[in-house]
């Protein structure tokens, strides 16, 4: 759809949002559908009409790439209408994200809040650290007290092999507790609440019946009530088998009482220690006066429930609230949203996109927002051409049924971009062996000889690992590629890990690993032959001026190292990280030197993206800053390499699915395809909306564990099912769906080629590297 | 008393309207130039001149020598750091019901309270009309009122007594004086810009009457534009009719309006670069290249974000700067340092002190810092005597540790009793003077480093100095050395310190007006909310609250919401343009590291103001452009960059050793002998076996902490310990003392978790040895503790001749098998055995295997198991694993033939051995890739490790995965 929103005219669907009368209603709008635009429109249409000013009109969007280009718009739009001091006004309105908007009503409240106004927002490498000590700090303590506690923690301390390759005992402890942290921050239950019910075993014991017996079937739940068996499986069978119904899934299987009971021990001791460390990490942030993410929605919310004062203020500040991407609003977001008390409420989204619920979004609040009040619906999809949208019309109502909307209906008397004849057109089946990018290669290389351009070309992939397969084999294949963001293991880069011994290496002269490292890196490059006779006493420092190298050009390297070095090292503890590598890179040859390398694009950008990252904390020293980025590694920070082309460069681009959102492009690939949708059962499993934890540390599955696994993993097929849908939808001229054959599991593929008849999908085009089985009558 | 002349000027920002004004100002000899910012005042001197007869002085300064004219007291004004200080006391005693009481500590409310109290006082509100306006309040905001003006008296009772003013008592205090007019003060130019003040205009108007001619000069937009809204709000407040000045372009004329008419040309050029760093790279060549480098100036919005970039650049780039920057207190090492050491001298442990040992002040060698490293340790070990004994060693050592001396000596004297905080204010000047200490002696140098440290002395000294002087007005009290090291963090943490700069080259500054008079502009950071900002109200009082005030005020001018703070935007962005007077260069980061950027949208007005796109130029910077192509490089650090990005790619360094004489000297003299984990490694990966037997390398990385806790059984002899409270004794000394060497390289938190891990460990280790000494009970007196290889039970000659060395921690007699007792990391698990692993527990078995005897071993792990390692079942003793116990036997063998199976494993241990010593003796190192390099820290050294290695794709690891 056209930016351009002066010109374009609306449709009869997006008239009857931009003008629909209700204070308080839904949108549901398809991929494509216009909706930002319709977003503008409307909120001219308050501007306009009902003459609210811009500082009236919450407008909350997931991005802040979104909200200012939201904001972009609107004021272009409002200048445009001649409305002069209205475009002034919105220029630093409240268009923004939840992020933003949850800080803005924190400083601004900050009296109420009982916050500093000048607080800070954690970056989320700085949260995770600070998360981690907490969990360190807890497993450190003695918990006498707390025998669930002390139980697991001698349960599991030591438990992993890997602490026999030098790892930390507490690695498996570690996880599983940042994992439940994390999990129950992020949903409706307070601490307290956490706390409560998992006291001890026994109280834990009565949600767990409750949990179940609202899973058993509802002819079966009279009966459990009645029964008193005190093993819980057994109890669930013997009220399905009493009642007459099959047993669920989760229930069937051999009762272990005892097995029950370690599971309920090992549930409460490890919410107890995730409560210990969530205390402290909100104490911790209290005293720092710094707050992360979570921390901002829960602190709005809390102010938004406790304070009349600021409630007051709020609704005498917005008339109306717009919230787009709102089917990715987490619980807290909802309800810090209700807590508003706005009467006007535009939430605009679209169930079908839902993809974040590791980030705790939860689509049901959208469902049943939807479901409840006034709904309109945006449906007609301006993206793709028809053939596309046919397609994916027919896989998602075939897996959806009449949840389903489809994007290509006639939804008015006549509509002349409706394709009555059904053709598929812009499709393409690629069929290839199983785990084969190398064939889906070819075929981006066939796309590429037919004068598609490279820059057109999107490939969206499930994860990082099918990104890096991918990149290997468009680099084999000589094609130009970019994966979007990098490949997200920035910090265990060799440059990264360079630079951090040569931060060491200045600020102390006799750590002798670091300074052996800096002089094999490309900073100097002496052979190892040198590092190898220079190693071998120690301290290397006292050995470089009179060091005579084996191998010719070592003596020149070494030169000019120490000339740099040498002033160096007399005042780098005097200087800030990013100062210090600002006179390594001034000084030394490093950064010619990357460039001499292959791939050295890549690491001269990771070079100057360090330098960045550097400024950022100019509180840290060198000797800091090195351990800074240790620690970032050991906790397996996800940060994106430096991009090192533009955007628009003509390369094909590598991205996820997730990073796809809301993007298109002309041509769109998927490859990886054959990825099971549903995830393995894992130690711990933690369900949000019933703040519900299990865990299976022992040799058996306890029915609890059972439950939330079936739970989740019946969650996570539906959420895989929306990210295949949002994949689908990216395309605007041509989508590229691989096909493998079936396997066992489900895949995107299975699903796919369930739907898929060349003989009944005109148009549709498919390209072949094998011969697939006959399709069963 | 004759009336003065009010004359009111509007003038296009910038330095040619100032020129114009100054000149005209000139044209009779006396007189004062001000203005409200004193960021103007630079510049007035810079066009006036040095020869100039005007006198070109601050408003405060102004206002002050007006009231001392009038013969009212005027005491010197207070400083930002007394005014905090005074009003950090101030809130102390807050009631618990008032609005401001839970964010009474924090000093983020501290500066927006000052900055509202201000803000009133300008606007002439003071804490008397502050309560009156209470009394007509609605009961929140009366509260407000109420504890504002109490905190603004006491705030201004605690000034008094410091002998300090505010600015705006000086100005009510004149407008309650009269004064004689006499020479220069007759005549004064007041450059008011457009941020309102109406206490300010008050005053201007007292002047006046009082006979001064006052002349005021206020900012305007070119044409019609609504901005500058505060100019025009003061003009109306002294009801003159205001005459114009000011030279216009086609930006200046059209900039906010819904016209672009042509008029006087200006260059505009829109610049857009990948990401930060690139923006200001070419930002500086751009000025560095420019016609007249010296008239050319960087503008900033966000400095704090943006300085260190800059000054990264110009120092590759080799192009001089001058940009003030400020940069948090502790950062600077002096700082840092002088904090440290009194934090020491106010711990119980002094190996606190290890944290000063390595800054480059002191110039300790490697082995000197070991040394004192192990004297703190050996001092610790004396608990109560720790002082004296460290003492008693400097003393013996003055020569080389000095410093050392001075500082137990001033903490001798400091620790002796509490002193009040101007006394301890005294002894921190003492110790920060003491010569014996190397960072103290700062006079006799120069350079930028020691500049830095005068400037953090200076901030140091006074940041404690007002918190002290305050102090001592309102509650003095005495502290001891800790309260004293516990408020010097405090403040000094909390404080910034401006970083000295060049006194040449390219200006870069986040106030237009400190440009002065330059031809070209390079404005940084046209993002979407950063230029404009977003609008947000004052967390002290809302805008609900502010126009209560007004309302109550009634004729007043109103006070400021945070609507006409927005709007002052768009005057920031007026005067920005006004600065550069032929060239406006825009640029903006098409990304920063986070995410893709939008341009800001005062880009899209400057391209509408200026008749459209076509009508200004635009270049983008492409990411791979990372220096200027070609000939275009004036810089060297570009040129030598450029020809490495366009010429030949070279192959990474080799990686095995390619001279005999390197060779030569990692290979052991023949007939060394080897530790059995030596010849583990060396098959495992030759590389690891270089790094950590012959060169000896150590990484201090949390994975080495935790395995040296794997050695304590060892060390605290658990073997001969007869009972479980004696094991546990030795073994938590063993920990403690492991803990100790550690204690300079870990924080607090880790060490905590060490203990914690560690004790954890003991328990299981003493509920082992107890299980182990039950269920595999050994023959009676068989145990030797600590026998080497080669001694009782056991040999040292292994097949080929190689000789073991090292010693197990035991050796016993269970049965028919000798067991070798050792702790250890070695997968005993037959299913997931490497060669390595195998080579390990050959060499232990054969090493105590006799004619008639198997051997056996017993490893004991800081994972949750024991086990015992056999080769084959021994008919002469039933062995049983136990789960509950945590010990397991594990057979060996794999062949259901015995013989067969034993022949197998020891033929497999041969080659195993053959191999890894003919790698060692060819001085073969390099490395093997494999599961090992997931944990193995020396990657960085053999540049080949699965995850992150150089010789080919770094992403070989996900690749397999894949």
């Amino acid at each position: 759809m056209s930016s351009d929103s002066k010109t374009q005219i609306p449709t009869a669907e997006q008239r009857q949002v931009i003008e629909a009368p209700e204070p308080n209603f839904t949108v549901i709008a398809s991929a494509g559908a216009g909706k930002t635009f319709v977003l503008v429109e409307r909120y001219l249409r308050h501007v306009e009409e009902e003459l609210l000013q811009p500082d009236q009109i919450l407008t909350i969007t997931f991005t802040k790439k979104a909200a200012a280009e939201m904001k972009k718009r609107i004021v272009q739009r409002l200048r445009q209408k001649g409305l002069m001091e209205q475009a002034q006004i919105a220029e630093t309105g409240p268009i923004q994200t939840i992020h933003s908007f949850c800080e803005r009503l924190l400083r601004e409240n900050s009296l109420e809040a009982g916050l500093d106004p000048q607080f800070e927002i954690m970056a989320e490498d700085r949260s995770a650290r600070l998360v981690t000590n907490c969990v360190r700090e807890v497993l450190a303590s003695p918990f006498d007290d707390e025998p669930e506690a002390e139980a697991l923690i001698r349960f599991l301390a030591g438990k992993r092999q890997g602490f026999g390759d030098n790892k930390s005992p507490y690695g498996i402890l570690e996880s599983a507790v940042e994992t439940v942290l994390r999990e129950l921050r992020g949903s409706k239950f307070d601490y307290t609440a956490v706390v409560d019910r998992f006291s001890n075993p026994t109280v834990l014991r009565q949600t767990w019946e409750q949990v179940m017996r609202d899973c058993l079937p509802e002819r079966a739940r009279s009966v459990f009530d009645e029964l008193d068996v005190p093993d819980l499986r057994q109890r669930a069978q013997q009220a399905c088998k009493e009642a007459s119904v099959s047993v669920p899934g989760w229930a069937r299987g051999k009762g272990d009482a005892d097995g029950e009971y370690e599971g309920a021990l090992h549930a409460c001791g490890l919410v107890h220690l995730a409560c210990e460390a969530w205390w402290r990490l909100d104490r911790e942030m209290d005293r720092l006066q710094e707050l992360d993410f979570s921390s901002l929605e829960i602190r709005a919310n809390r102010l938004l429930l406790n304070s009349q004062v600021t409630r007051e203020r709020i609704r005498g500040q917005y008339l109306v609230i717009m919230v787009d991407e709102s089917q990715d609003v987490n619980p807290i977001q909802y309800s810090l949203l209700d807590n508003l008390g706005c009467e006007r409420v535009m939430m605009v989204g679209d169930a079908q996109q839902s993809i974040y619920a590791f980030r705790q979004a939860d689509v049901e609040l959208f469902r049943s927002r939807a479901v409840s009040g006034t709904t309109k619906r945006l449906l007609k999809n301006w993206r793709s051409v028809p053939g596309i949208l046919n397609f994916v019309d027919a896989v998602f109502s075939g897996l959806w049924g009449q949840e389903y909307a489809p994007m290509q209906t006639n939804t008015g008397p006549m509509d002349f971009d409706l394709d009555d004849d059904r053709s598929y057109e812009g499709v393409e089946i690629w069929r290839q062996p199983a785990k084969s990018p190398t064939s889906t290669a070819g075929y981006i290389r066939e796309l590429i000889d037919e004068g598609v351009e490279k820059g057109d070309i999107a490939i969206l992939v499930r994860d990082g690992a099918g990104a890096l397969a991918m990149k290997k084999v468009l680099d084999e294949a000589e094609i130009a590629n970019r994966i979007t963001g990098g490949s997200e293991r920035f910090y265990t880069r060799l440059e990264v890990r360079d630079l951090a011994n040569v931060l060491r290496a200045t600020a102390d002269p006799y750590d002798d690993f670091a300074l052996l490292a800096t002089l094999r890196s490309p900073m100097v490059g002496l052979s190892l032959d040198s590092i190898a006779l220079l190693g071998m006493e120690s301290f290397v420092i006292e050995r470089l001026g009179d060091f005579e190298p084996p191998v010719e050009g070592d003596g020149l390297k070494l030169r000019s190292f120490l000339e740099w070095y040498l002033p160096l090292n007399q005042i780098a503890d005097r200087l800030s990280a990013w100062e210090v590598l600002a006179e390594i890179y001034a000084c030394s040859d490093y950064l010619p030197a990357l460039a001499r390398r292959a791939k050295g694009d890549q690491m001269l950008a990771n070079a100057r993206k360090l330098l960045t990252l550097a400024t950022e904390e100019p509180e840290l020293g060198p000797l800091e800053y090195s351990d800074r980025i240790r620690e970032i590694q050991d906790l397996r920070h996800k940060e994106g390499d430096a991009p090192a082309d533009d955007n628009d460069a003509d390369l094909v681009k590598i991205l996820t699915i997730h990073k796809a959102k809301g993007l298109e492009w002309p041509v769109v690939v998927l490859p990886q395809t054959d990825k099971a949708l549903t995830s393995r059962a894992r130690d711990v499993v933690v369900e949000p909306n019933l703040g519900m934890v299990a865990t299976k540390f022992g040799k058996g599955q306890g029915i609890m564990h059972k439950l939330l696994t079936d739970m989740k993993k019946a969650r996570n097929e539906a959420e895989e099912r929306r990210v295949l849908y949002v994949a689908l939808t990216r395309a605007q001229r041509r989508l590229c769906i691989c096909i493998v054959p079936p396997s066992n599991a489900t895949t995107a593929s299975k699903l796919i080629d369930g739907f898929v008849d060349p003989a009944q999908m005109p148009g549709i085009r498919v390209r072949s590297t094998y011969a697939p089985q006959p399709r069963p009558v | 008393m004759s009336t003065g002349r009010i004359r009111v000027l509007r003038a296009i920002p910038g330095s040619t309207s100032l020129g114009s004004i100054l000149r005209d100002f000139s044209k009779k000899p006396e007189g004062v130039v001000t203005a409200f910012a004193d960021s103007m005042l630079p510049a007035c001197r810079q066009i006036l001149g040095e020869d100039s007869p005007l006198e070109v002085l601050s408003f405060a300064e102004v206002v002050r020598s007006f009231l001392v004219v009038c013969g009212e007291e005027a005491l010197p004004l207070a400083q930002s750091g007394h005014k905090e200080a005074a009003l950090a006391y101030s809130v102390r005693g807050l009631e618990s019901d008032s609005p401001f009481y839970r964010c009474r500590d924090f000093p983020g409310f501290h500066e927006a309270l000052m900055r509202t109290l201000e803000e009133l006082h300008l606007w002439g509100v003071d804490a008397a009309e502050m309560k009156e306006l209470a009394r007509g309040a609605e009961p929140r905001l009366m509260r407000k009122l109420n504890d504002l003006a109490e905190i603004d008296l006491a705030v201004a009772e605690v000034l008094e007594r410091l002998g300090r003013h505010q600015h705006s008592q000086h100005i009510r205090g004149c407008l309650d004086s009269v004064m004689e007019v006499e020479g220069d003060q007759s005549r004064i130019l007041v450059l008011a810009g457009a941020e309102e003040c109406p206490l300010r205009v008050d005053w201007l108007r007292w002047a006046s009457r009082q006979g001064i001619d006052v002349t005021i000069a206020f900012d305007r937009h070119a044409s019609d534009a609504n901005i500058f809204r505060g100019a025009t709000a003061m003009i109306d407040q002294l009801g003159v009719k205001p005459g114009t000045i000011g030279p216009v372009n086609q930006l200046l004329r059209n900039l906010f309006t819904d016209r672009s008419e042509p008029d006087e040309a200006v260059r505009v050029t829109k610049v857009s670069a990948a990401d930060p760093l690139a923006e200001v790279e070419w930002a500086l060549r751009g000025s560095a290249s420019a016609a007249r480098p010296d008239r050319t100036g960087i503008y900033v919005r966000d400095l704090e974000s943006y300085a260190p970039l800059i000054e990264a650049a110009a120092k590759r780039l080799a192009i001089p700067i001058r940009m003030t920057r400020r940069a948090p207190l502790l950062t600077n090492s002096f700082a840092r340092l002088t904090l440290s050491a009194i934090q020491f001298s106010a711990s119980n442990d002094v190996r606190s002190l290890a944290t000063v040992l390595r800054s480059s002040y002191l110039r300790l060698s490697g082995p000197n810092q070991n040394e004192l490293g192990t004297q703190l340790r050996t001092c610790y070990a004396q608990k109560q005597a720790q002082w004296e004994t460290l003492e008693n060693w400097a003393k013996e050592h003055t020569e080389s540790h000095e410093w050392l001396v001075a500082i137990l000596d001033w903490r001798r004297k400091a620790a002796n009793s509490g002193w009040s905080l101007p006394e301890w204010f005294g002894l921190l000047q003492e110790f920060n003077r003491d010569q014996r200490l190397p960072w103290a002696r700062l006079e006799n140098k120069g350079g930028l480093m020691d500049e830095r440290d005068r400037r953090a002395l200076n901030q140091m000294e006074r940041l404690l100095a007002n918190h002290i002087s305050v102090d001592n007005v309102t509650e003095p009290s005495k502290t001891s050395l800790e309260g004293f090291a516990r408020l010097c963090e405090r403040i000094w943490r909390s404080g910034d310190v401006s970083i000295p700069t060049a006194e040449e080259g390219i200006r870069v500054a986040s106030d237009p007006a400190l440009f002065g008079d330059i031809e070209r502009i390079h404005v940084l950071g046209m993002l979407e909310g950063v230029f404009p900002r977003r609008r947000s109200e004052d967390p002290i009082l809302t805008d609900a609250e502010r126009h209560a005030i007004s309302a109550l005020r009634s004729f007043a001018p109103k006070l400021a919401d945070s609507e006409s703070k927005a709007q002052k935007e768009r005057d920031e962005f007026y005067r920005v343009c006004a600065a550069g007077k032929s060239e406006i260069v825009f640029s903006y980061p098409l990304a920063d590291d986070q995410r893709d950027n939008i341009p800001a949208f005062y880009l899209t007005e400057a391209e509408r103001a200026m008749g459209g796109e076509s009508r200004i130029h635009t270049h983008d910077y492409p990411r791979q452009e990372l220096a200027p192509l070609g000939e275009e490089s004036l810089f060297d650090a570009d040129r030598r960059l450029r020809q490495a990005i366009e010429g030949p790619t070279e192959s990474p360094l080799p990686l095995e050793l390619v001279t005999e004489a390197a060779k030569n000297a990692v290979r052991p003299p023949d007939g060394s002998p080897f530790m059995p984990h030596m010849l583990r490694d060396a098959l495992q990966c030759p590389f690891l076996y270089l790094v950590r037997y012959r060169l000896n390398l150590r990484v201090k990385r949390q994975s080495e902490r935790w395995g040296s806790l794997r050695k304590l059984p060892q060390s605290a002899q658990l073997l001969s310990k007869q009972d479980l409270a004696d094991a546990e004794h030795a073994l938590q000394g063993a920990l403690e003392s492991e803990l100790d060497l550690l204690y300079a390289d870990v924080p607090d938190w880790e060490m905590n978790l060490l203990r914690a891990g560690g004790q954890r460990l003991i328990r299981d280790w003493l509920r082992r040895e107890e299980r182990s000494r039950e269920k595999w009970t050994k023959d009676a007196g068989s145990l030797k503790q600590s026998v080497a290889f080669g001694g009782e039970y056991t040999k040292n000659v292994m097949p080929g001749g190689v000789k073991l060395e090292g010693t197990l921690a035991g050796i016993s007699r269970l049965g028919g098998y000798n067991v070798a007792h050792i702790y250890g990391s070695t997968n005993a698990d037959p299913k997931s055995m490497t060669d390595s692993d195998r080579l390990y527990l050959g060499l232990h078995l054969l090493a105590v295997h006799e004619p008639g005897r198997d051997g056996a071993i017993e490893m004991e792990t800081t994972g949750s198991k024991r086990s015992l390692v056999i080769l084959g079942r021994n008919a002469s003793r039933e062995l049983a694993s136990s789960a509950v116990d945590g010990l397991q036997v594990v057979d060996l063998a794999t062949a259901d033939d015995l013989s067969e199976a034993k022949k197998q494993f020891y033929d497999q241990v041969k080659k195993s051995l053959r191999t890894a010593v003919q790698t060692i003796m060819e001085g073969r190192v390099e490395a093997t890739r494999g599961e090992h390099c997931a944990w193995c820290d020396y990657g960085e050294l053999c540049r080949r490790s699965q995850g992150f290695g150089e010789d080919d794709s770094p992403f070989a690891l996900e690749e397999e995965e894949a």
